[in-house]
């Protein structure tokens, strides 16, 4: 089945803006991406088109990556993603800022998992074929790194903020 | 519980991972939109009424050429069909210049193989009981079955004739004595297939390729006058009868796939 386009746009888009961390460079990546793809006999007759496209994504942002040496998802990014991300109540806040060490302390390639798997929401196996591994891997590796989010944020351990009205704050 | 945390951790990954707007979206989809249409469907302005490419485009797939279509039945036949073929045309080759006229006999004897091959191969998926679900593909199970039986009898016809130019020992009969045990297996094969499936269909068609190939090598040792010229009449008619047998079999195989596709 083919995939919704508009909606792989999106998700290719911001799977490329997280690897370079520049969206002029990620929209061109993607639109190369679904260039090539379309041009592939493989991605019309058969096979994963999803993977296929995602593969090819991957491998334009490694290409640009070896040119330019970025580094992979940097941490600022992120830092700046948490605080301009809308979140104007106290505990999102801070839930998200302890997601994001949680994710700071995830290897690089863990990140990408969490990404596709968790963010973009591509099957596992799909996301087997654009990694080059086994289904299990990927149920192993995402149950992992799932824990180890769990441990970094300790949800549930920590106490509620409090919201302080006007009233309060004026006392 | 956990399927909770499960998700708010996901809610919350989906925040963080927020990217800018792109900027070039609707402009690059609509260009793209257009450029996969013309690429499935060919140029705009190719003489195709608008609802003609409607419903083609609600199948989003590009007709296929037969060639194109025997290149992709290519890929799915076993790696065993390989093997034995080129095990067949190596002992085959290998006989021939090693024993010059007696070597003649072993390809003989290794002939009904290939035809074993190329029928079980062809006919798989009935063999399996997995017919109902290549119908249920893109091409007709009769489509693929006769693109496999095509592409396997081309490779099997070009190995005759190598091993025939090999061993040139016997002029032009060599290729009657060649075809008569292939086409008596492909035969026999073919009634096999047709009646009985699963493993057991394929010990049988394994049986009735061994039974050919010692027929072959006991005529050879018991009745060698056979192979004289003026028998090539005689040759010639078994392999002709052969072939109607074959071709007859072949479609009431086909026959009986069309009932099932009816049903």
């Amino acid at each position: 089945m083919q995939p919704d386009m508009e909606e792989q746009y999106d998700k290719i888009y911001r799977y490329c803006y997280f690897k370079l961390g520049n969206p002029q460079l990620a929209e061109d990546i993607t639109q190369e991406a679904f260039l090539r793809s379309l041009e592939s006999e493989r991605f019309r007759v058969g096979g994963r088109p999803l993977a296929f496209l995602y593969t090819i994504a991957r491998n334009l942002c490694i290409d640009e990556y070896r040119k330019r040496k970025y580094d992979f998802l940097p941490e600022e990014l992120l830092e700046q993603k948490a605080l301009e991300s809308g979140l104007d109540q106290e505990e999102e806040l801070l839930n998200s800022m302890e997601l994001r060490r949680a994710l700071m302390e995830l290897t690089s390639q863990e990140r990408e998992l969490v990404l596709l798997r968790y963010v973009n929401e591509v099957p596992v196996e799909e996301l087997a074929d654009v990694m080059g591994v086994s289904r299990f891997k990927i149920y192993r590796d995402t149950k992992k790194i799932l824990k180890k989010l769990e441990r970094g944020i300790s949800y549930g351990t920590r106490p509620k903020a409090k919201h302080t009205t006007g009233a309060e704050k004026a006392l | 519980m956990e399927r909770d945390r499960k998700q708010s951790i996901q809610q919350e990954l989906k925040k963080l991972y927020k990217a800018p707007k792109p900027d070039g979206k609707r402009q690059f989809m609509e260009q793209y939109r257009k450029r996969r249409e013309e690429q499935i469907l060919g140029p705009v302005n190719d003489g195709k009424t608008g609802d003609a490419r409607g419903r083609a485009g609600s199948f989003d797939r590009k007709p296929l050429s037969i060639c194109h279509m025997m290149a992709i039945q290519c890929t799915y036949l076993t790696k065993w069909v390989w093997v034995v073929t080129a095990a067949v045309l190596g002992i085959s080759l290998y006989a021939g210049a090693r024993f010059q006229a007696e070597g003649w006999w072993a390809a003989c004897a290794c002939v009904p193989f290939l035809g074993m091959t190329a029928i079980t191969a062809a006919f798989r998926s009935k063999t399996w009981d997995m017919a109902q679900l290549e119908q249920a593909s893109r091409f007709s199970l009769r489509s693929i079955v006769a693109a496999r039986i095509g592409i396997l009898g081309m490779g099997n016809l070009l190995c005759l004739l190598v091993m025939c130019i090999w061993m040139n020992t016997a002029g032009g009969r060599q290729l009657l004595f060649l075809l008569v045990p292939y086409l008596f297996t492909s035969f026999g094969c073919l009634v096999i297939t047709r009646r009985i499936t699963g493993r057991e269909g394929i010990y049988a068609s394994a049986g009735v390729a061994s039974a050919v190939s010692c027929m072959e090598m006991v005529l050879h040792g018991m009745f060698p006058w056979i192979m004289e010229k003026e028998y090539t009449n005689w040759w010639l008619a078994v392999a002709v009868g052969m072939l109607v047998l074959a071709i007859r079999e072949w479609n009431r195989s086909i026959t009986k796939m069309e009932e099932l596709s009816w049903n």
